[in-house]
């Protein structure tokens, strides 16, 4: 098990590699000009070469990106143009805002879907499962820019049961923490919920059909052993890699709510570095999130084991 | 069946919000133009009496976006302005009616005869936030700073016909320059005064001599000040604490204003104006100001070479058709960049261009074009309100068999082609800035100079230009300003739309704020009375 693991592991290096060079490829070739966006336009041309020539930027790509390869195997990520600031700082004082925003919203998102997939397969055709397809197309068609509004006019404004924006450290008090993550999580879980939910009850239908299932039910054994021990647990080995896929996304950082709830993390800060031609916080940014994806398919895939004891991925003979 | 009252459900939520005062459109009451030249805080229904500034409280202010830079000779954005203002100081700063400057840090100076050497005495008893005296070595320091080549100043053009600065005493310094320059005294609101022999990096930790000192800035998040207790204005500031946070929501940024999240905020939507003057707990500052929206032209290849075809797409621009359904009459129709209220303004052309599409297609027909006209038009997303004046224009030209093709450009290419490399035929975007009447033309419409994206090149404007930058008569330089603008609304290489209204807003108990036409944001004068 631990080989594996360590081969998945080296398996995400050439991955990262590849990434990180086709966005640094990308942006370079994207029109606008880095220098203009911290100069401003009415520098001289002789000060933007100066500053070209300052920050590095006029010997050729392959070169930059190699000096930057080289710096981040030594853990530096560089400067950002815009600031100054060293783009490890400028992420890890972000980070932690989207962690936590993708984390609970996932976690909520898992808890509620889970269940309403698994009552929707096991009562399939019948009101509550109506119900329930319903929410999850909610939850999967409404745009999340339109829902995050709608929540802040109607639990900021009318009911004036929490606040609109802005991130709380747990520091100030873990309640008013908690009240500012309510509203952004809810948004950001909407449509995970839906397309997870309606995963879940396609997934739990496909096992609920199949032979073995109809085996242990003629034996006679319980509904409810059926569906937990025996479908449950084959159904979820799917629905555990759209969960590890959809907390890769969140973590990419949802620009849409960070933005609308004013909520400080990474999601935001890249979007503004791409307009401002930002590359280092750019790259650091990018390198980050595929890192963060990749290793959590590995652990998705490692939880298969744990879920369905058949699955080993020992290198010994089978 | 379920899904039908779930979705039926759904629309009555939305109905219900659609309802509320805070997304209405503008209420059917009295729009209202905007009131030029109105300093004046308070909406109508404010108390007519406050009383006494009170010391203490903290403003939240909501800012339209992340700054870019801390240390302000290096930024290049208003809300950077608008927190630099705030903790580092100039010599002397514009008046807020823009007419002018005012003493900051120093009292009074005296121009020579020949215009080339001003000579400026200090304000003494100032103090540093790092607690260092301010004298004259602070300002040659800060001077070198910024014509220093490595350093990346950002105004540094604003500098460059300065000689030297020499300090003949602590409290005295003396400006020598190459040439006469009428703008000289506004162009010194660039040279932040900073302390000298700090050794801090000033963007990572700012210090001048402002009202509030700088405490911290947490990315994304807020940018917070604290009051300076040994500013040298006695009594001055009110405030305990200023905190910046950037929301770049418009409906997140207003519904903070009316639950008491943040107490000010810049940038109203204009949608929202009518609805948020209606709220008694909240107070909204209008002031006409110095932003404002053209449709400019390549004038070095065609159709735009021609002269005829320019002034006919200026008679399809229908201003007051744009100030009334995009800006909700947060606007006034502008023939130039000067606005009306300055003393420059030229109020012959007041009237050159107005809605007349008959006159356009006569333009064009003389200008040997059937209805065989087409060009592209680039606008940015980043102003979608441009958008929106790019579609009522195409409108107007597709009704004279004139066909505009509307193109989206995100920010940064958009300055690539039509600034830097010039590729391109017709533009719209807003312009913000100028107090010296130099500021609305020279960099503009000068041969060669960077801002001059359309490319003009006038040997009777440059003339005249470089002869209002010379002249320091105001009189005389009224006069020159006069024929710049007559030669410019002939030639029609940008025909203006608008001038926009700035609207800011606070809560009902914020006091003393002084609004100006440019987005500015000092909060020495502020003061936060208990009822609110």
């Amino acid at each position: 098990m631990s080989t594996y693991i360590i081969r998945r592991l080296l398996q995400t290096v050439p991955v990262l590699l590849g990434i990180s060079l086709a966005v640094f490829v990308l942006i370079e070739f994207t029109p606008g000009d880095p220098v203009a966006a911290i100069l401003g336009l009415q520098a001289s041309p002789d000060e933007v070469e100066r500053l070209r020539r300052a920050m590095g930027l006029d010997r050729p790509w392959y070169i930059r990106y190699g000096l930057w390869l080289a710096g981040v195997v030594q853990g530096d990520f560089g400067l950002s143009y815009q600031n100054g600031r060293p783009v490890t700082e400028l992420i890890v004082q972000r980070l932690p805002a989207t962690v936590e925003l993708a984390v609970a919203a996932q976690l909520a998102a898992t808890l509620l879907a889970l269940p309403i997939g698994v009552i929707s397969a096991v009562r399939q055709y019948s009101l509550t499962d109506y119900f329930f397809t319903s929410v999850a197309l909610f939850g999967i068609s409404m745009p999340n820019f339109w829902f995050s509004i709608l929540l802040i006019l109607v639990f900021g404004l009318h009911l004036g049961w929490l606040p609109a924006s802005g991130f709380v450290p747990v520091a100030a008090g873990l309640g008013t923490h908690l009240k500012h993550l309510v509203l952004p999580v809810t948004a950001l879980a909407l449509f995970n919920v839906g397309a997870l939910a309606r995963f879940t009850r396609s997934s739990m239908l496909e096992v609920l059909s199949q032979d073995f299932i109809r085996t242990a039910r003629a034996k006679g054994l319980g509904d409810r052993i059926v569906i937990y021990r025996h479908a449950l647990k084959n159904a979820l080995i799917p629905t555990l890699t759209v969960v590890g896929l959809q907390l890769g996304f969140l973590l990419g950082g949802s620009v849409i709510v960070e933005q609308v709830f004013a909520w400080p993390g990474i999601g935001w800060l890249s979007v503004t570095a791409i307009n401002q031609r930002d590359y280092p916080v750019v790259q650091g940014v990018v390198l980050l999130v595929a890192a963060a994806v990749v290793w959590i398919n590995v652990l998705v895939d490692i939880s298969y084991t744990w879920v369905n004891p058949r699955i080993r991925y020992d290198t010994g003979g089978r | 069946m379920w899904g039908h009252l779930v979705l039926a459900l759904a629309l009555v939520l939305m109905a219900a919000c659609g309802g509320s005062p805070s997304s209405q459109g503008p209420a059917g009451g009295d729009p209202a133009g905007p009131q030029p030249g109105q300093g004046q805080p308070g909406s109508p229904d404010a108390p007519a009496d406050p009383g006494e500034p009170v010391y203490g409280g903290t403003l939240t202010v909501a800012l339209h976006g992340e700054i870019d830079k801390l240390d302000p000779m290096q930024s290049v954005t208003i809300v950077g302005n608008q927190v630099h203002q705030n903790v580092v100081e100039t010599l002397v700063t514009a008046t807020p009616t823009l007419d002018g400057v005012q003493p900051e840090l120093a009292t009074d100076w005296t121009i020579s005869e020949d215009g080339l050497t001003y000579t400026f005495h200090l304000r003494q008893g100032v103090k540093f936030h790092n607690g260092k005296d301010f004298t004259s070595e602070d300002v040659i320091y800060s001077f070198e700073r910024m014509m220093d080549p490595d350093f990346p100043a950002a105004d540094r053009s604003d500098m460059v016909m300065v000689e030297r600065v020499e300090a003949p005493d602590d409290y005295t310094v003396v400006f020598h320059l190459e040439y006469p320059f009428a703008a000289f005294l506004t162009n010194l609101e660039s040279l932040w005064i900073f302390p000298k022999g700090a050794d801090v990096d000033f963007n990572q930790h700012l210090i001048g001599t402002g009202p509030f000192k700088f405490v911290e800035w947490v990315s994304g998040d807020r940018i917070t000040l604290e009051r300076f207790d040994e500013y040298w204005e006695e009594g001055k500031p009110y405030l305990d604490q200023v905190i910046f946070r950037p929301i770049p929501e418009d409906a997140t940024k207003l519904v903070e204003l009316r639950t008491g999240g943040i107490n000010f905020a810049g940038n109203l939507p204009y949608k929202d104006v009518a609805a948020v003057e209606q709220d008694p707990n909240i107070k909204v500052y209008r002031e006409l100001g110095v932003v404002r929206d053209h449709l400019g032209f390549n004038v070095t290849k065609p159709p735009f070479d021609n002269k005829l075809v320019r002034q006919a797409m200026c008679w399809l621009v229908d201003r007051e058709g744009i100030a009334e359904a995009i800006l909700y009459g947060h606007a006034q129709p502008a023939q130039v960049g000067i606005p009306e209220s300055h003393w420059a303004f030229n109020p012959g052309i007041r009237d050159a261009y107005g809605f007349d599409p008959e006159r356009a297609r006569q333009l064009l027909e003389e200008a040997g074009y059937g209805d065989d006209l087409r060009f592209s038009l680039k606008v940015s997303p980043t102003y979608p309100e441009e958008i929106k004046m790019a579609e009522l224009f195409a409108e107007a030209a597709r009704s004279i068999g004139v066909d505009v093709d509307i193109v989206q450009l995100e920010w940064s290419t958009w300055i690539d082609e039509v600034v830097v490399n010039g590729d391109f035929e017709a533009e719209i975007v807003l312009i913000s800035g100028g107090i010296d009447p130099d500021d609305f033309f020279y960099q503009w419409y000068h041969t060669g100079e960077i801002f001059n994206m359309w490319r003009l090149s006038l040997p009777e404007l440059d003339d005249l230009m470089e002869e209002g930058r010379r002249v320091s008569d105001q009189g005389a330089r009224a006069q020159i300003y006069h024929q710049i603008q007559d030669i410019l609304v002939d030639e029609a290489v940008t025909c203006h739309i608008i001038y926009r209204e700035s609207v800011m807003a606070s809560a009902a108990n914020v006091h003393g704020f002084v609004m100006t036409g440019r987005e500015d944001m000092d909060f020495k004068t502020v003061w936060i009375s208990d009822n609110r």
